[in-house]
């Protein structure tokens, strides 16, 4: 598997970390693909891609970033991509889209992970690679290396809290088929809540 | 290109609500544990929103999380594991203002306490707007201490009885008996003087203790807002000092930014506009509540060591760390 590259990082902490994974999201994109139709400079120091990241802090609210607005932010900005949210089932299919060279956006609790008290906010980090034992990817509030190396184990447990949840953004001329399977039987869930 | 991707069916409350969250409200929000309410799973809301805090001198930022309960709900229909009904974003957004209006109160009272605390010798003077609409009560304190005793009748056509009978609550003047019904002076009243010892400043001390046990009443009751701007400015600025744990310097620009975003969702004060950051600050500074370091705006040490102990009642996390 080779390791996804985003050409610019962006240094965010807090609610506005999500923010910034979609932007670094949208920039790979925007170089990984450059016929789509972009309304936007390649020149990624350009100031239209400054503009952009501020328009969607401006979607950030006192409860975070719905999802429902990342897909408002990427309509105004008239970005060629689409945006979904899925909760996939295990970390093979984080592996499967960094194969595919499709950046996901992970969302996990990083409480949990550093301390193991589980609290929001959720951190979301643009996943790069997946070695053996780690999980390799792009952390906004780590600047200015960005990069972190979760172990696997751990990165399962903190992902398992927010139910594997993960942003996958794709040229609109992707086609993702999906396969629904149980979470968890509502039996299952009920005896381990009792 | 075309992929395949495994995803979990929303087949337990938990996912559903997760789905619902993130979808809805975003990251910051986290469901309890799910509760069995007859048909539906009962899904209560918490938000844990980030506050960032730095030192501009320093360069030094560290980021705490709020603990704040019972922000949302989500129902759950069992049968079909369906959304019956949930919190809008809106109301989210207004119970997180809410709680958060509440954390500041928290702060803002201790606050008020400790700088009307006639030990601290703030000169509220110095704060000339504050001082404009509590005229009646410095005017009256400056009378009596200058043997000057108005009737109750003078108070009335002054509009003045109302605050004066703030000074009477608090138990440093009274009503004489005599045939003609005077406001005289109480030995508390000289005590206070006797250890100031000028009027003035006497009359500014007790301009704190009225502001220390009226504040709510004069600034919600009797609408004497002028010194509300000032209270504001000094909370936005003590308040992170107490969140970071040591007194920090801020830009103006910085405490401007902190005072609109802690009182945001706050009915606006329209004095703020028409008197300017820059003259409150500068104020605050000469009353002895703020002062600067350079250019930086800084506390002082008197009176963040009496406020450091609210951080204690405050739903922050203990340790702080950065996303």
């Amino acid at each position: 598997m080779q390791m996804i590259n985003l050409p610019k990082k962006i240094d965010a902490t807090g609610y506005d970390c999500l923010v910034a994974c979609i932007m670094m999201v949208c920039m790979y994109w925007r170089v990984e693909r450059p016929t789509l139709g972009w309304n936007v400079p390649t020149n990624l120091g350009d100031p239209e891609w400054d503009k952009s990241y501020k328009k969607g802090l401006s979607y950030v609210r006192s409860s975070g970033l719905p999802f429902n607005n990342v897909r408002r932010l990427l309509q105004a900005l008239k970005f060629p991509l689409n945006a979904r949210l899925e909760f996939l089932t295990d970390v093979h299919q984080l592996e499967h889209l960094v194969s595919l060279n499709t950046p996901p956006i992970v969302i996990y609790d990083h409480a949990f992970y550093l301390k193991g008290v589980k609290r929001t906010p959720w951190h979301a980090i643009v996943m790069t690679d997946k070695t053996t034992e780690l999980i390799v990817g792009i952390d906004p509030s780590l600047s200015p290396k960005y990069v972190t190396k979760i172990p696997e184990t751990d990165f399962i447990e903190a992902w398992k809290i927010t139910q594997n949840a993960t942003i996958i953004m794709s040229p609109r001329t992707y086609r993702i088929r999906r396969v629904i399977t149980p979470s968890e039987t509502l039996e299952k869930w009920m005896e381990k809540s009792q | 290109m075309k992929m395949t991707l495994y995803v979990t069916k929303p087949d337990n409350p938990k996912r559903v609500a997760y789905e619902r969250i993130l979808n809805h409200y975003g990251a910051g929000c986290y469901p309890k544990e799910p509760q069995e309410r007859d048909d539906f799973w009962y899904v209560p809301l918490e938000a844990f929103p980030p506050s960032r805090v730095i030192d501009e001198k320093t360069g030094s930022e560290r980021t705490l999380t709020f603990h704040l309960s019972d922000v949302g709900e989500i129902w759950i229909r069992k049968s079909t594991l369906t959304i019956e009904r949930a919190s809008s974003l809106s109301s989210v957004r207004k119970n997180i203002s809410a709680r958060k209006a509440d954390i500041r109160r928290l702060v803002e009272k201790d606050l008020i306490k400790i700088i009307g605390d006639p030990q601290l010798r703030i000169r509220f003077g110095k704060m000339k707007f504050a001082l404009f609409g509590l005229q009646p009560i410095y005017r009256t304190v400056i009378s009596l201490l200058g043997e000057q005793y108005p009737t109750f009748g003078e108070l009335e056509q002054m509009g003045y009885l109302d605050l004066a009978n703030l000074i009477i609550n608090l138990g440093y003047a009274s009503y004489s008996t005599g045939d003609v019904k005077r406001l005289v002076p109480t030995n508390k009243l000289y005590e206070l003087y006797n250890w100031i010892k000028s009027e003035t400043e006497t009359a500014e001390a007790f301009l704190g203790l009225i502001l220390a046990n009226y504040y709510d009443y004069l600034s919600e009751t009797m609408r004497i807002i002028h010194f509300v701007p000032y209270v504001r400015v000094s909370t936005s600025y003590y308040g992170d000092a107490v969140q970071f744990g040591k007194l920090i310097h801020l830009s103006e620009n910085r405490l401007r930014e902190n005072a609109r975003e802690y009182y945001k969702g706050a009915p606006q004060i329209t004095v703020k506009k028409r008197f300017g950051m820059p003259t409150i600050i500068k104020e605050l500074a000469e009353a002895g509540v703020l002062r600067y370091d350079g250019t930086y705006i800084t506390g002082t040490d008197d009176i963040f060591q009496r406020l450091i102990p609210v951080r204690d009642q405050l739903p922050i996390t203990e340790e702080p760390f950065n996303f």
